[in-house]
């Protein structure tokens, strides 16, 4: 199975509880890569991302995006 | 300090000589006092002026203000009925001013008919642009006063410092804190030597140093030297602390997942402004961007973001606002050239999502920056580049003003000069220095 980069944003009630909320998403399956602390955000992957959903205190599971920028020789950047 | 009123004047203008009538007053005068002045009765009554009526007393009477010499005791001012020469005894005494100006109370009109004028000046000023010669300037009162302006280069100065004002600006950045997160930054270029820069990477396996060129552009024109070591001055906030966090690889790619601790990072570090010169092409708003956003503010970080260069302007495409810089707590920076018109490839706002707008723009056409040693210079395009010359007008304000956040926001786009081009493109325009 492939593990599915995903971005879980907690909710504003749970954000003095990230500790728990972090244990619980690493219980579902979650490897995790950061806990953003300002933002309330973790991000990380797993295989199977629905088991996150159910998780206390998660606000939303997204799927994460890449962002570029051209060559360094490209005249619009 | 004390303004009788304007009186009739013929004025001289290239459409030839017209008689300005002044507005009607009432005779009345509208008093301003200073802020601390706890009585504005007793100041007026030292000029004979105490028969007025305190607007705390006129519950149920709110229009007798009117007709009765009042004090509005929240606006800390008064309308007064007065002869000119009992006005000069509000004059300041012993050296203390109790009032800040009198003015003749104007008399307002709803204003018939603009909407008709204004419409047949605009296609008059459209007809005006077909027709006439390539170098006109629209002869209606449309572009009367706004004149075409033309920046370029000088040895001075790159067109974006002018176009901003920064060189004319007494404040540098001073004591705030700029994160720019991108490609990372040259630590080794000449014109940061001895400045307050801190890198870091969060990029597996890359260091915080900038192996593309896009980072180092951009942390230049954000905070680059007042007066660089050779050329023109690039930077806007050359006071700011700098800090480049490495968010996107050496290849120009990037994750939500760097980005994101990048922004953590940059918050964690007190970061009034945080530039992002990146996005993706999407025209969906990245939810976890309206999160980040939304909390950024709530610490008290602004977060600026390229609108994208995915227009072709040429060929009648305008292209869309992606993410993040569509996000809703996200200010989205669209690019301007020397004229101040929009850039060719410049996004135009993502229609129909909130958020989605063009919120300010900034100078993003042949931008000459740092770059990576050797180089050391390098001139390009972009709405990365527009961005970070926000940021540095941001941070700019944040020191003028201690602003910041949704504050800071309304700052900018209250101070942004307004321009011909469609809000769709520009927002409220184009970001100018304190």
């Amino acid at each position: 199975m492939v593990r599915i980069p995903v971005t879980v944003s907690v909710d504003d009630e749970h954000l003095d509880k990230l500790d728990d909320v972090v244990r619980q998403l690493r219980e579902q399956g979650m490897t995790v890569e950061h806990v953003l602390l300002s933002l309330g955000i973790v991000t990380g992957s797993i295989e199977d991302v629905d088991a996150l959903l159910d998780v206390e205190g998660v606000l939303r599971v997204d799927l994460e995006g890449r962002k570029d920028v051209p060559p360094p020789d490209q005249e619009i950047q | 300090m004390i303004d009788l009123g304007p009186t009739s004047q013929v004025v001289a203008s290239p459409d030839g000589l017209t008689l300005m009538t002044p507005p009607e007053t009432t005779g009345r005068f509208i008093i301003v006092f200073a802020d601390g002045v706890k009585s504005p009765r007793s100041v007026l009554e030292k000029a004979g002026l105490g028969d007025v009526v305190s607007s705390r007393d006129l519950e149920g009477q709110k229009s007798a203000a009117t007709t009765t010499d009042t004090v509005f005791e929240e606006l800390g001012m008064a309308v007064v009925s007065a002869e000119p020469g009992q006005l000069g005894f509000l004059e300041a005494r012993d050296g203390q001013s109790r009032v800040l100006s009198v003015s003749p109370e104007l008399v307002h009109h709803i204003r018939e008919n603009d909407y008709v004028r204004g419409y047949a000046e605009g296609v008059q000023d459209l007809a005006g642009r077909l027709g006439g010669s390539p170098t006109a300037a629209p002869d209606t009162s449309l572009g009367r006063g706004l004149g075409v302006q033309f920046f370029r280069d000088t040895t001075d100065f790159t067109w974006g410092i002018q176009a901003v004002g920064a060189q004319l600006s007494s404040f540098s950045g001073a004591g705030i804190s700029v994160a720019v997160l991108d490609t990372g930054f040259d630590p080794t270029h000449p014109d940061f030597a001895g400045r307050a820069v801190t890198l870091q990477s969060f990029i597996a396996g890359e260091g915080p140093e900038d192996g593309h060129g896009h980072g180092t552009h951009c942390v230049g024109t954000a905070c680059g030297p007042k007066s660089p070591g050779t050329g023109p001055r690039y930077g806007v906030a050359h006071g700011a602390a700098i800090f480049s966090g490495k968010v996107l690889s050496n290849a120009g790619s990037g994750s939500d997942g760097g980005i994101l601790a990048g922004i953590d990072w940059a918050i964690s570090q007190g970061c009034a402004v945080i530039s992002m010169s990146l996005g993706g092409d999407v025209p969906q708003v990245h939810p976890p961007y309206t999160v980040a956003g939304r909390r950024a503010l709530e610490k008290g970080t602004l977060i600026v973001a390229a609108a994208g260069n995915n227009a072709m302007r040429t060929q009648l495409n305008f292209g869309f606002v992606g993410a993040p810089a569509n996000s809703p707590h996200i200010v989205a920076c669209g690019a301007l050239n020397q004229q101040l018109d929009v850039a060719f490839f410049s996004a135009r706002t993502l229609a129909d999502v909130r958020g989605g707008q063009v919120d300010l723009a900034g100078p993003g056409y042949q931008v000459c920056s740092s770059w990576p040693m050797p180089t050391r210079y390098r001139t390009i395009s972009g709405t990365s580049m527009a961005t970070p010359h926000v940021a540095g007008v941001a941070a700019l304000w944040a020191e003028a003003t201690d602003n910041r956040a949704g504050a800071l926001w309304s700052t900018l786009v209250q101070e942004s000069k307004r321009l011909l081009a469609p809000s769709l493109d520009v927002g409220s325009g184009l970001s100018l220095a304190p």
